[in-house]
């Protein structure tokens, strides 16, 4: 066999290979039971392992591959959303030793991830369930009120910074490049661009043919916004124009999202944004091209998903779930 | 009623009348004035497993208010009396449609590119008179048509939204399908693409304009470049950067097509009928008091007289004349209002003189078209003559032919061939920049356009915007003597235009 046939055999074979390589589905790999009555917001360390899921209970800690409880997060009841911030000086990628949650009442906590203790709470300025993400460039968490607020925290002290009152959403919320975060508002039709330097909205992103936006994820690389309607629309949005380029069909009802880089590890997907929705639809955006995406694959996992969180170790998502109406955080995997 | 108050009144009426029609060429319909317009929209059957954007463009028109109706490529073109708009779909099969649509007096804006033949829109060869660009074959083209230019921001249509005269992005930033068209002189270009300042995305005909063949616009015409699914493509923009005024420019893509649906849905021009006297009137009325430039050549071997009668002319319908040579300098225009120029003339002597003077301009010398910036620099092939025995390969001619009847400036005469001057002789031409308004051409001379005018803000060649309005208006030296009675009648026409109120 000459080198060049040999070479060319193997091509074709590599070639074969990755042509007959079947899509990766995803399927149920565990579901870790929870207290309470609610499961909404969850975070995962990936270094630690653990598992942080707001609820009507407080934030509870678990063990992100057994289930098995680890603590509470003392000082904060009926949690809504949570999240671990990177460790700000140094540390290992994935690393954290801070995180954050907020309630259904206007209060936000700040607390050590470690010991699991609360270390200052925030009283945003006006009251109802707020949602919180982490502005990696200006090291500071936002908490957005639905009842109109928008507050800056500092996220290596715990203190609020800036306040300001200002239209907001009761849907999902990113934050992005230039200062914006982005607030889905399901009414408004809309996902509003709010800027936390100047306290201001910046402007709206109208939907383009879906209806009622809650879930958002964002590619700040690509600088694509990934909505997900009640409708079942998902729009992606390029956000320097606010120009939604693609339209893909999820799920039903509320949807919150993720986005990870290469979720199923190297030689797979690119990058893929992952809705899950009330009705129990997982939603792989797959993206091809930073101007192509497609829906990956679509898998259903029972009503009730309120939330998911992304693990780049494992390439797990935990889901958050009322599975037969008791609160429960499902793995998925492929 | 004295002759002298009969007189006055109709000398009143022929000017609204003037001042209306011009006025009604920049008019397009308001939003809230196009709700319940009755749209039918014909489009073709998906192929099994396709999609398309009909049911978009259905529910995007909806939303402003039209009432749309769907008919299929197969339909007979039964058009009812209360229908204001027909638009045809890439989708609907060309051949099914074929010029059906082509005859009817009611509006039309297109997107099936290869239906453009039919509808008489453009030439039938694709690839030369039209082309549709597909990303599988043509991938890097389909990439540069998302670059779409604007040759003339004072166009209605790109005014209607604020356009200027700048690329623009025609589609969202993604390869695909683009269609277009190269229409007859008598279409107004709206958009180019390649670089290709004939190379029309959109581009509109008035109703009278002489389309392919002489065929003659029944009403409006509009071409678009959007094919089967690329309508949701459409640029726009939204949130931080809206408040952006050059992103704002750039994605207007949307804008553009609900500007051209309104245009097309738009009251016509409506052409006054022929009538030399009212013509006339009308000027004594425009021109009394204002102040014309006449630059010529004092002592000429040839058409010193015929430079008397102009200035004759001029005079006895108001203007106050001030005569210059060729070689004056050109600060003896500060202060008039018209600066006309004419075949007397030297080109060579004339420089570039006048090309900058923000006062109204109309040329009678056609081998100039290049100084003053209405055309390229090629001689005999972006202007030339007929008729001059050493230097045309064309025989001397007496006729124009009108392509656009509906333009004040081709004084209400029909579309076709009119006798210009009494014999044949030389008659000069030019091919404009797209953005020129073309009133005659030159008989089967397709691209040798005689009248023509650029409005105020309009790119000429080189993008050179014009700093008023220009006019060419070709008489060799002596002919203003040998005008017939439509000649004087258009000369006299665009002089009317050429010192009227420009478009805003």
């Amino acid at each position: 066999m000459t080198f060049l046939f040999r070479v060319s055999v193997k091509f074709v074979f590599v070639f074969l290979v990755a042509t007959v390589l079947p899509a990766q589905t995803y399927k149920v790999i565990a579901t870790y039971k929870l207290s309470g009555t609610s499961a909404k917001g969850i975070a995962v360390d990936t270094g630690r392992r653990h598992l942080f899921v707001a609820g009507d209970d407080g934030v509870a800690v678990l063990n992100a591959d057994t289930g098995a409880t680890v603590g509470t997060i003392d000082g904060m009841k009926d949690a809504r959303d949570v999240l671990l911030v990177p460790e700000i000086d140094g540390g290992e990628a994935g690393h954290f030793t801070k995180g954050f949650a907020s309630d259904e009442v206007g209060h936000v906590i700040a607390f050590s991830s470690v010991d699991m203790k609360t270390t200052s709470t925030i009283d945003l300025e006006t009251r109802g369930p707020s949602s919180l993400c982490y502005d990696s460039n200006a090291k500071t968490v936002e908490a957005v009120s639905a009842a109109g607020s928008l507050t800056t925290i500092n996220a290596d002290t715990g203190k609020a910074i800036k306040t300001g009152k200002m239209a907001t959403g009761a849907g999902q919320i990113v934050c992005g490049n230039l200062g914006h975060v982005y607030v889905a508002d399901p009414p408004a039709n809309a996902v509003h661009v709010l800027n936390d330097e100047t306290m201001r909205n910046d402007g709206n992103y109208p939907m383009k043919t879906g209806t009622k936006p809650s879930g958002l994820a964002l590619d700040t690389k690509g600088r694509r916004l990934f909505v997900g309607c009640e409708d079942g629309t998902i729009e992606i949005i390029d956000t320097d124009a606010g120009f939604t380029f693609i339209e893909l069909q999820g799920g039903k009802g509320v949807a919150r999202e993720t986005f990870a880089w290469l979720p199923q590890g190297k030689g797979q997907w690119k990058a893929a944004a992952f809705v899950v929705q009330e009705d129990g639809t997982l939603s792989g955006v797959r993206m091809n091209a930073f101007i192509n995406y497609s829906i990956g694959g679509q898998y259903k996992l029972g009503p009730g998903l309120s939330s998911v969180a992304y693990d780049d170790k494992t390439h797990h998502l935990f889901l958050t779930s009322m599975k037969s109406g008791s609160p429960a955080v499902v793995v998925v995997g492929y | 009623m004295s002759s002298y108050i009969r007189v006055a009144l109709t000398l009143l009426m022929v000017t609204a009348i003037a001042s209306d029609s011009i006025a009604s060429a920049q008019q397009i319909l308001t939003p809230a004035q196009v709700k319940g317009k009755r749209i039918l929209l014909v489009v073709g059957e998906p192929e099994k497993g396709e999609t398309n954007d009909d049911g978009l463009v259905k529910k995007h028109l909806e939303d402003q208010g039209y009432i749309v109706t769907m008919a299929s490529e197969d339909d007979p073109a039964t058009v009812t009396s209360d229908l204001d708009l027909i638009m045809i779909s890439s989708t609907a099969d060309p051949r099914e449609v074929g010029d059906k649509y082509a005859k009817v007096a009611v509006p039309v804006f297109t997107w099936n590119t290869v239906d453009y033949p039919d509808m008489k829109m453009t030439g039938p060869e694709r690839h030369v008179d039209f082309e549709t660009i597909d990303p599988e074959q043509d991938f890097a083209r389909s990439f540069s048509m998302l670059y779409g230019y604007f040759p003339n921001a004072v166009d209605p249509i790109v005014r209607e939204f604020g356009g200027k005269t700048q690329l623009f992005g025609t589609s969202y930033l993604l390869p695909q399908n683009f269609g277009w068209g190269k229409p007859a002189a008598a279409a107004d270009i709206v958009v180019n693409l390649e670089g290709d300042p004939t190379r029309a995305g959109v581009f509109t005909y008035e109703k009278g304009a002489t389309m392919y063949n002489g065929f003659v616009a029944p009403a409006r015409r509009a071409g678009f470049y959007i094919q089967d699914s690329t309508f949701h493509y459409l640029t726009e923009v939204h949130g931080p950067t809206e408040g952006d005024q050059d992103m704002a420019d750039w994605w207007v893509g949307l804008k553009l097509f609900d500007a051209t649906v309104r245009w097309t849905v738009s009251q016509p021009m409506a052409a006054d009928p022929y009538d030399p006297a009212a013509t006339k009137a009308a000027l004594l009325k425009a021109a009394k008091g204002k102040k014309v430039l006449f630059v010529r050549r004092f002592d000429t071997p040839e058409g010193e007289e015929s430079d008397d009668h102009i200035v004759d002319h001029l005079k006895e319908v108001g203007f106050i004349v001030k005569e210059v040579d060729q070689t004056q300098p050109q600060t003896e225009a500060e202060g008039e209002d018209l600066i006309l120029i004419s075949a007397t003339n030297s080109k060579y002597k004339t420089t570039n003189k006048y090309r900058d003077a923000k006062v109204p301009l109309m040329c009678l010398e056609g081998l100039m078209a290049d100084t003053l910036k209405m055309a390229g620099r090629r001689r005999y092939v972006d202007y030339g003559e007929h008729g001059e025995v050493k230097e045309s390969e064309d025989p001397p001619e007496a006729y124009l032919e009108i392509v656009n009847s509906n333009h004040p400036m081709a004084a209400g005469l029909k579309n076709g061939y009119v006798k210009f001057i009494k014999e044949a002789d030389v008659l000069k031409w030019a091919t404009p920049s797209p953005s020129a308004t073309i009133i005659a051409t030159l008989p089967n001379s397709f691209h040798e356009r005689a009248i023509f005018g650029f409005e105020k803000g309009a790119a000429m060649a080189d993008e050179f915007v014009a700093p008023a309005r220009r006019t060419m208006f070709p008489i060799d030296n002596p002919a203003f003597d040998y005008l017939t009675e439509q000649g004087h009648t258009l000369f006299d026409a665009a002089l009317l235009w050429t010192i009227g109120t420009p478009a805003r």
